[in-house]
């Protein structure tokens, strides 16, 4: 009986023990949320003074303007405010941004500086943890320049909210085009990313083409047709002067990209009939073929750490993308869905590739893996063509021309996810959008 | 004979034709209908702790709140919000109009007594944040330098007395995080504080077995050792048993999945990573929520996560603390009487099936 009533105790022990082990906290898995955009309130930046009281609210709505833009927030107007925010210290009442909903609250100050500056000081809270979401910061420039302080203000919110870089205080360069189908007249200029402040590069004498900034954005490369022939230049944005670069010969040249580091850039040229992929030094120096086939090779692009590039080729029979080493070399194809794949564009993150697409009669605009995996199509319309990345590689800036005669195109942006499809704003035609950096 | 017989088929006659149609004259009460509910299984150890609780005298409740200034008068409402629908296919589309305002979804009963919340400290409600130091200027166009905020911005900020009527609707801003204050986070578990020492003549009795002066007129012989035997299993279970009283473990019935289910969809209801970076949607965080014991969360704090950057970690957690504390602001609705199931929830945000493809 002894050794029995040992081991019921021995039980009940270990069952005992197991019990008081079994203290733990209950456990639920959250796999199903909502993808919707996130309410902010901005509250018109508090002005010290009449002047300062213009600019405040100006630079409140750009910065609106920009966030909404995203389509990943959502303004809560003023209207709906219970609390107004008269003073850039004044304690946060959560409670009534709460109550409103407001997930995020972006609060600011503007005032006059000497010589014509402005200061512009802004923080941003979490609201529902009643906390604020990073440091305060200040930024002050010229009266001239409140956009662009809205647009890094608006950069810093987006940032410090997504966890992704901004790219408001960007600019973009494309051709701006006039007249009829048939006749159009077609000029490069610079924007800012919003449409914004509009400036004209070279006028509309000659047929230009495809823009490309550089990595620093302060230089573009186009295509032109001056001589009768395409010939890429180079153009100094702040000077608006130009050079023709050097490929040694009397080749039709096109379809240029600069490389990450912009000492090189890679094109197209066509001798004889067949044209190939070629790299060469910005001072015509270095000149390379990458690739030697009897098929069309063009529109190459540059990962963005230098080592590999995209192009597209018939070499297959259709026209379909292909990534080789930076130095030439064996190509993979990687797209091999239906249709016709063209205009590839590295992300700069460098995970997805951009492309132009033509299927049954539509075209779209998609992204894939470097790989060719995972090809998502955003787009899909009468024409759709030439995708250029943000800084951050969130968005695609893309050309949208409609049909008949009095189609025109026009330039449109969409979220990587396929969501937020709209209309850049341009004072006319638009189209070879191209997006430069982040400005400093 | 005969009589007899017709006497008893007489009365089985009738006794039959009283149970085919008496009851139309002998109807009961009506019968309640039938309830069908979730039943949970729990093993016998459970149903013991259980019972032990329901008689146990329960902990008297917090003797006295603390003080609670009374909740102000809610705010009209403003109209509720228009979510922005998301474009069904890629086509181009008007800018879309700016939602109205959107107020608490929520019906936000007010409790009948003031809940025991603590007054949020001055510090949580002020920013007290300086300002970055200057970088390089911007060198062309319009001239941007960030340089630092002026002295009045970093100073400490006024007091918050000056609100005392926005504290209680922000009972959220008393969440303490780990992110935020990481120096209040607990280094150790509390421990139960050890069993007495035994009085000390019993091992005396134990160690006495043969020159017991009086020994018990017993029939059989009881081994001399048994009671060493005892004591030792006794003490065994006495330690585990006040270690299980000391340990904060949950007792009573667990949760049903429909109570589970109701506090996953409630959570689900307010995580919102539409504004999340793509890596922050490739991030898994897991996180430990501390409730009060009307279901409102009064503590988070992360303690795992996979996020391939630690930038998309925080974004991840941001957006599970908000849904957390979002949806909480009313309580959750849980069964009081489980409190001991849920004062502690750990919540895993997966949102693999929410990633762009």
């Amino acid at each position: 009986m002894k050794p029995i009533r040992i081991l019921i105790m021995a039980l009940a022990i270990v069952g005992l023990t197991q019990t008081a082990t079994h203290a733990q906290p209950l456990r639920i898995v959250i796999d199903e949320g909502v993808i919707e955009p996130l309410p902010v309130a901005i509250p018109t930046f508090v002005a010290a003074g009449g002047e300062a009281a213009q600019y405040a609210a100006e630079i409140t709505r750009v910065i609106a303007a920009d966030l909404t833009g995203t389509g990943l927030f959502r303004e809560i107007p003023a209207s709906a405010h219970i609390s107004s925010v008269t003073s850039f210290d004044a304690p946060v009442a959560y409670a009534d941004w709460k109550a409103i909903n407001a997930q995020a609250l972006v609060v600011g100050a503007v005032e006059m500086a000497g010589g014509g500056n402005l200061v512009i000081k802004f923080r941003l809270f979490d609201v529902f943890s009643g906390a604020a979401l990073g440091e305060g910061l200040q930024f002050s420039g010229t009266v001239e320049g409140w956009r662009r302080i809205a647009h890094k203000v608006a950069d810093v919110v987006y940032s410090r909210i997504t966890g992704e870089g901004g790219y408001f205080d960007s600019r973009v360069v494309f051709v701006s085009e006039q007249g009829p189908k048939n006749a159009r007249l077609k000029r490069l200029a610079l924007m800012d990313y919003d449409g914004a402040n509009v400036q004209f590069l070279t006028d509309s004498d000659d047929l230009v083409l495809a823009p490309r900034f550089s990595p620093t954005g302060d230089r573009v490369l186009y295509t032109s047709y001056e001589t009768g022939r395409p010939q890429i230049y180079v153009l100094d944005v702040a000077s608006v002067s130009r050079v023709a670069l050097d490929t040694s010969g009397g080749n039709m040249t096109f379809a240029p990209r600069f490389s990450p580091d912009g000492q090189s850039v890679v094109f197209s040229l066509e001798q004889g009939g067949n044209t190939d992929v070629y790299t060469v030094g910005l001072d015509g120096s270095g000149m390379r073929r990458l690739t030697d086939a009897p098929s069309i090779e063009t529109a190459p692009s540059f990962s963005p750490d230098g080592s590999r590039i995209v192009f597209e080729s018939d070499r297959s029979g259709t026209q379909q993308l292909y990534v080789m080493p930076t130095s030439g070399g064996e190509a993979k194809r990687i797209s091999f869905g239906p249709g016709r794949y063209g205009t590839p564009v590295w992300s700069p993150r460098g995970d997805l590739i951009a492309f132009t697409k033509q299927n049954a009669g539509r075209f779209h605009i998609g992204v894939m893996r470097t790989d060719g995996s995972e090809e998502r199509l955003l787009t899909a319309s009468f024409l759709d063509e030439g995708p250029t990345w943000s800084p951050n590689g969130r968005v695609i800036m893309f050309t949208r021309e409609t049909q008949g005669e009095s189609g025109a195109p026009a330039l449109y942006s969409v979220d990587i996810s396929g969501r937020n499809l709209r209309r850049v704003a341009t004072p006319s035609a638009a189209s070879d959008p191209a997006w430069g950096p982040l400005q400093n | 004979m005969r009589t007899g017989y017709i006497i008893s088929g007489i009365g089985h006659g009738l006794l039959m034709l009283w149970l085919l149609f008496g009851g139309l004259f002998l109807r009961g009460p009506d019968e309640p209908p039938l309830r069908v509910s979730e039943v949970s299984l729990i093993s016998g150890a459970e149903f013991a702790a259980l019972n032990e609780a329901a008689q146990a005298p329960r902990p008297a409740p917090a003797p006295s709140p603390p003080e609670t200034s009374p909740a102000p008068p809610r705010r009209p409402a403003p109209p509720a919000p228009e979510p922005d629908p998301e474009p069904a296919a890629p086509e181009p589309e008007p800018e879309p109009e700016p939602a109205p305002p959107a107020p608490e979804p929520e019906p936000e009963p007010e409790p009948p007594a003031p809940a025991p919340e603590v007054t949020p400290p001055a510090a949580d409600r002020v920013t007290n944040e300086v300002v970055e130091a200057p970088e390089d200027p911007l060198p062309e166009g319009p001239v941007l330098i960030e340089e630092s905020a002026p002295a009045e911005a970093t100073e400490p900020q006024a007091p918050v007395e000056e609100l005392p009527a926005q504290a209680p609707e922000a009972s959220t801003t008393q969440i303490v995080t780990e992110a935020d204050r990481p120096d209040a986070a607990p280094t150790s578990s509390p421990r139960p504080p050890r069993r007495p020492d035994r009085p000390a003549p019993r091992p005396e009795t134990v160690e006495a077995p043969a020159p017991d002066p009086e020994p018990a007129p017993t029939p059989e012989p009881t081994p001399p050792n048994n009671a060493a035997i005892d004591s030792a299993v006794n003490d065994a279970l006495a330690d585990v048993l006040g270690e299980a009283a000391g340990t904060p473990g949950p007792s009573g019935p667990p949760l049903t999945s429909g109570e589970r289910d109701g506090l996953r969809v409630a959570v689900s209801r307010c995580w919102n990573l539409g504004s999340a970076s793509t890596d922050a949607l490739n991030t898994t965080v897991v996180v430990l929520v501390q409730m009060s014991r009307d279901g409102r969360p009064e503590g988070i704090e992360m303690i795992s996560s996979n996020g391939p950057t630690q930038e998309a970690t925080r974004i991840a957690y941001e957006a599970a603390r908000r849904a957390v504390i979002r949806c909480g602001t009313s309580g959750y609705g849980l069964p009081a009487e489980k409190y001991d199931q849920w004062r502690e929830i750990e919540m895993t945000f997966d949102p693999g099936n929410m990633r762009i493809r």
